[in-house]
């Protein structure tokens, strides 16, 4: 009822509400998986292979390797659901990096899996024999051959080099194959995998924990994406900010149930012939209300500048929010904010929501005028709090100081700075470099928040 | 309810009963949840003594059984047998009647009485046929039947039960158990590697084996 909703007040979006889960239960999850596994494999009579032959060793290493290989899967699995429960503790760029260094152990265990087999396998007959009863010979290990290529295949696109050298969309479909990959290997575990052939009890166990996993992921996933799609937002307006910089604010009737906060960012994904199937990140460059939400992008590439060229009225669907670097982190302490470039949006959202106790500073790098965006919106926002501002503009030769982020520079800038919160957006490369400045300068770690730029 | 919790980055510091209890809790189901399973551990071979022993006579063409009800399994004591005959577990055709598995040998196998016929050639495999107790393991039963040269050398091992409730078993069993009689014979002893795959059946054939030649003079 849009009616209804007009006639409602503006006001700032409930916050998300902070995670139930503790690092300890963290710890404790894969302990309990590693547990399980290692005593379900030790309980068989895994170490008793180790005082027999070469054959008997080479089989307990490979079922034990197996087994760690399925455990990093479903681990790195569940990072990927995105669910709330994790997100909101450790933030979605710290889950897809701790993903991505599961699915690199997984591979690796992979590998000795595969060489432990054909060692074992190769005693009687030799390696050719082993291969080919271990890639058809033996039931079910043929399609398990195949998900292991896949997985395989996935594993070396994922690799720095073989990313770069392919587009965003394709490297996301050949990593979608995965699903695939797991399901076809996952047979054999359950056929021939000595844990599970024989003890009804165990195999239960296994199977029941991939049934759940699936299940979370369908839920929290997939499900969110039907969510989302459900209650699609609109694009209320498009402002030109500065050189291929523009705001675009996304406006719907549901945004009153909404729980979102200034820092966190959005999968949007506009329903427009040709995109609807791709989402890109984007940062909240205001404090989320009931008026809408408001993205500042930046041109940079094929997807973002599609995104400063959207209609009027285009749907969108906003996935999340997803993000834990949110002005909270300041609570009463004082504040520095440091901008890059287009990462001046989340730093208006987090001035917008800093109490005028925090009298915070920001520090505005651009590499020229033309890019400079919401800098008037800054000036009213930190002289209503006690703070100021420095912009710093110019390529980085023409700079008066080599390293503008030293603790040296920054120390004579900011006196006070070992007390501040630090909160940094932008380029990778300018980030490490305030967090490496504002940590020689007596910042302690835990006060300096930045996360991932996506915009 | 979520009304009253902390925002997101706001979590208050957790007490030492909420850090610690999660793990206690979930290394206790982990433990108890292993112990449940199926311990097949280093003892996962147990030998059964075997009830009535087939006392075969090797002159003879057909088998004798001990037992007349159960009905009758042939077992050819040939040289050239590397096949194993699959005989149910359970079933009534089973050669020998197995007791409650014991985790040890408890009574050593029954020998035939030696042939009172002076051999003709001392290498030739026409001694004692003797069977084996019965090994129980993991996936069912492994019960050997061996045959001796008249010097008391093995020349001889075919396999009178083996498991075969399950497709992987047999097909296993069916490439493995020949491999191990062959070796058995070769080496004349119980010193026979193992063939990967197969190294449950390999543990129970060796036991079994071993119990034999232990009970040999």
């Amino acid at each position: 009822m849009p009616q209804r909703t007009n006639r409602m007040p503006i006001r700032k979006l409930r916050s998300p509400g902070a995670s139930l889960i503790r690092d300890t239960d963290v710890g404790a999850l894969i302990g309990f998986l590693t547990l399980v596994v290692v005593g379900m494999w030790w309980h068989h009579g895994g170490m008793i292979g180790f005082g027999n032959s070469i054959v008997t060793k080479m089989t307990a290493l490979d079922q034990i390797t197996g087994l760690l290989c399925s455990e990093a899967g479903l681990l790195g699995l569940i990072l990927v659901t995105r669910t709330p429960l994790l997100e909101r503790k450790y933030g979605l760029d710290r889950l897809l990096n701790w993903h991505r260094l599961l699915g690199a152990a997984m591979s690796l265990l992979l590998i000795l899996h595969i060489v432990f087999s054909v060692w074992a396998w190769s005693t009687p007959g030799g390696v050719f024999n082993a291969v080919k009863s271990l890639t058809g010979g033996e039931s079910y290990m043929a399609l398990t051959a195949a998900g292991t290529l896949i997985i395989l295949l996935v594993t070396l696109s994922s690799l720095k080099w073989f990313r770069n050298q392919l587009s965003y969309e394709m490297w996301y479909f050949i990593h979608l194959t995965v699903y695939v990959g797991l399901a076809m290997s996952f047979s054999h575990q359950i056929v021939l995998g000595s844990d599970f052939a024989t003890d009804k009890l165990a195999r239960w166990f296994w199977v029941g924990m991939h049934v759940f996993i699936i299940l979370w992921i369908i839920w929290s996933r997939w499900g969110s994406l039907v969510r989302a799609s459900m209650r699609p937002l609109r694009v209320a307006s498009v402002t030109h900010e500065a050189q291929g910089v523009t705001s675009v604010v996304l406006q719907g009737s549901h945004l009153q149930q909404h729980r979102a906060q200034a820092g966190q960012f959005y999968l949007l994904r506009q329903v427009v012939r040709g995109r609807w199937w791709r989402a890109n990140p984007f940062s909240l460059s205001s404090v989320p209300t009931t008026a809408g939400l408001r993205f500042t992008i930046k041109a940079r590439g094929e997807a973002s500048e599609a995104m400063t060229k959207i209609l009027v009225g285009t749907k969108v669907i906003a996935e999340g929010p997803y993000g834990v670097c949110t002005p909270d982190a300041v609570g009463n302490k004082k504040a520095l904010l440091v901008a890059g470039g287009v990462g001046i949006g989340p730093i208006v959202s987090y001035l917008e929501h800093l109490k005028p106790s925090s009298e915070p500073i920001v520090l505005y790098r651009a590499h020229s005028n033309k890019e400079v965006s919401h800098l008037e919106e800054i000036e009213a926002l930190v002289k209503a709090r006690n703070g100021r501002v420095h912009t710093l503009i110019g390529p980085r030769a023409k700079l008066k100081v080599a390293d503008p982020f030293s603790p040296k520079v920054l120390l004579k800038l900011i006196p006070d700075l070992a007390s501040r919160v630090v909160m940094v957006a932008g380029p990778e490369s300018m980030v490490k470099a305030v967090q490496r400045g504002s940590k020689a300068a007596g910042v302690p770690s835990e006060n300096i928040h930045a996360e991932r730029a996506w915009w | 309810m979520s009304q009253n919790r902390p925002s997101i980055g706001q979590q208050s510091k957790p007490s030492f009963a909420r850090q610690v209890m999660p793990a206690v809790a979930l290394t206790a189901v982990g433990v108890g949840f292993v112990s449940m399973l199926d311990g097949a551990t280093s003892s996962s071979v147990g030998l059964t003594a075997v009830a009535t022993n087939p006392i075969v006579d090797p002159n003879a063409p057909t088998t004798i059984v001990a037992d007349p009800n159960t009905t009758a399994p042939v077992v050819q004591p040939t040289n050239s047998t590397l096949a194993p005959t699959p005989v149910a577990g359970n079933s009534a055709a089973a050669p020998v009647v197995t007791a409650a598995p014991a985790p040890a040998v408890t009574a050593a196998p029954v020998t035939a009485a030696p042939i009172t016929a002076a051999p003709t050639n001392p290498g030739a495999c026409d001694g004692d046929v003797v069977a084996s107790p019965s090994a129980q393991f993991r996936y069912g039963v492994i019960q050997l039947q061996t045959q001796f040269t008249t010097a008391n050398v093995l020349c001889n091992v075919t396999v009178l039960q083996f498991p075969n409730d399950r497709r992987t078993s047999v097909q296993i069993n069916n490439y493995a158990l020949p491999i191990y009689n062959q070796e058995a014979v070769q080496n004349h002893s119980a010193k026979i590697r193992a063939v990967s795959g197969a190294t449950y059946s390999w543990q129970a054939y060796v036991a079994a084996l071993q119990a034999v030649l232990d009970s040999r003079p």
